[in-house]
């Protein structure tokens, strides 16, 4: 186990802990940390963002409601994971079945993900402001210094911890810390006035 | 301040921040909203990078699911603090297990040394030591002391009182 896989399971472990005995505030600090990944997942499944934004909510609804069972044999989030797809298929099964009034088993929400008819879409309006803020990015990252946009794509792309940057860049960890820090900031100058008059929630 | 926040936020982003420090990160990140569309910029930055696609959360999201759980019992699972202790007293006890095998151990060896050195005066005195024991047993002498003296005094100031504690009382 990586230090930063380490990091985040003792977090949750933590932070199960706290909700299990009581301290219902801690769920939010888990709602925090994993929403943008389960509303992602969500997305593989069911495209229009408002509809999977409901799901995801379901999902976080469902796994607080299943804790008292939840004994940490998994790591939370692989657990969260299960719920949430099971969320997701089980939406596009009901909404297929209120569709086209026919039972369909389980196994088949695979089969069904990908069906163009079960499958929100976004409003084009929606889209061209995604695909401005998504040029907007890529282009600043373009734009960053070398190291910076190395370390970054390292992070992100790559999926490498900290450690095994500054080995690949032969620097130490807390230039490759700075660096990541500063790209990010770098893009997110650029990024935020194009969000201030465009709606990036909706 | 927010700067350093931020960079925080961007360690914690790639589970690079310890869990103490992740945890008030987390609790600052509830109450303040600016820092929130910060960590959702941040997240749509990871996206666009990973998958060149964006779905970021509502700002609400949080609230809303807060919301819905309102009225969903709280979990008051007993708090598991016993094996932890155990743990501690398992490790004191095994240590203080250790420092007297390896004292008696220390103590065995030097004795062995030492008959070794001195031989048959010291098989001398061993000889000697428990016929003394025998003949006078100091010990039993104290016990059979405080046995006879084991009675009880009654008295109305007083109440029950050990009859010695009593008699020295009155003594002064």
């Amino acid at each position: 186990m990586t230090r930063d896989t380490k990091y985040s399971e003792q977090l949750d472990e933590e932070l199960v802990l706290r909700v299990q005995r009581g301290d219902k505030s801690a769920y939010d600090f888990l709602v925090i940390k994993y929403q943008h990944r389960i509303i992602q997942l969500v997305n593989r499944y069911i495209k229009d963002p408002s509809e999977a934004q409901d799901v995801a909510q379901e999902a976080f609804i469902k796994a607080y409601r299943a804790l008292a069972d939840f004994r940490g044999e998994a790591a939370f989030f692989t657990w969260l994971y299960r719920i949430a797809i099971n969320t997701a298929k089980n939406y596009l099964l009901s909404r297929s079945r209120r569709s086209a009034n026919y039972q369909v088993d389980i196994q088949d929400a695979e089969a069904l993900e990908n069906a163009p008819q079960l499958q929100g879409l976004e409003t084009p309006e929606r889209e061209l402001l995604n695909q401005e803020i998504i040029d907007a990015i890529n282009a600043s990252i373009e734009e960053l210094p070398e190291d910076m946009r190395t370390a970054i794509v390292l992070r992100e792309f790559e999926g490498m911890s900290y450690e095994e940057i500054a080995e690949a860049m032969d620097c130490p960890v807390g230039t490759v810390r700075s660096r990541i820090f500063r790209a990010r900031e770098a893009i997110d100058n650029k990024l935020n006035p194009l969000l201030e008059h465009g709606d990036f929630y909706d | 301040m927010t700067e350093h926040l931020n960079q925080k936020l961007s360690q914690f982003l790639d589970n690079e921040l310890e869990p103490v420090e992740a945890l008030s990160l987390l609790k600052t990140l509830h109450k303040s909203p600016a820092l929130q569309d910060k960590y959702n910029r941040y997240q749509a930055i990871s996206q666009v990078i990973k998958a060149n696609k964006i779905s970021v959360a509502n700002p609400d999201f949080v609230a809303q699911i807060n919301k819905q759980l309102q009225h969903e019992p709280v979990y008051l699972f007993p708090i598991k603090t016993v094996p932890k202790k155990l743990y501690k007293q398992m490790a004191i006890a095994a240590s203080i297990v250790m420092i007297a095998v390896i004292t008696s151990y220390n103590f065995a060896g030097s004795m062995q040394q030492f008959v070794a050195e001195s031989g048959f005066q010291m098989a001398q005195v061993q000889q000697n030591e428990p016929a003394k024991a025998i003949e006078y047993p100091l010990n039993k002498q104290i016990n059979d002391y405080l046995q006879a003296h084991n009675m009880m005094n009654v008295d109305n100031e007083q109440s029950y009182q050990p009859y010695a504690r009593v008699s020295s009382y009155n003594q002064k």
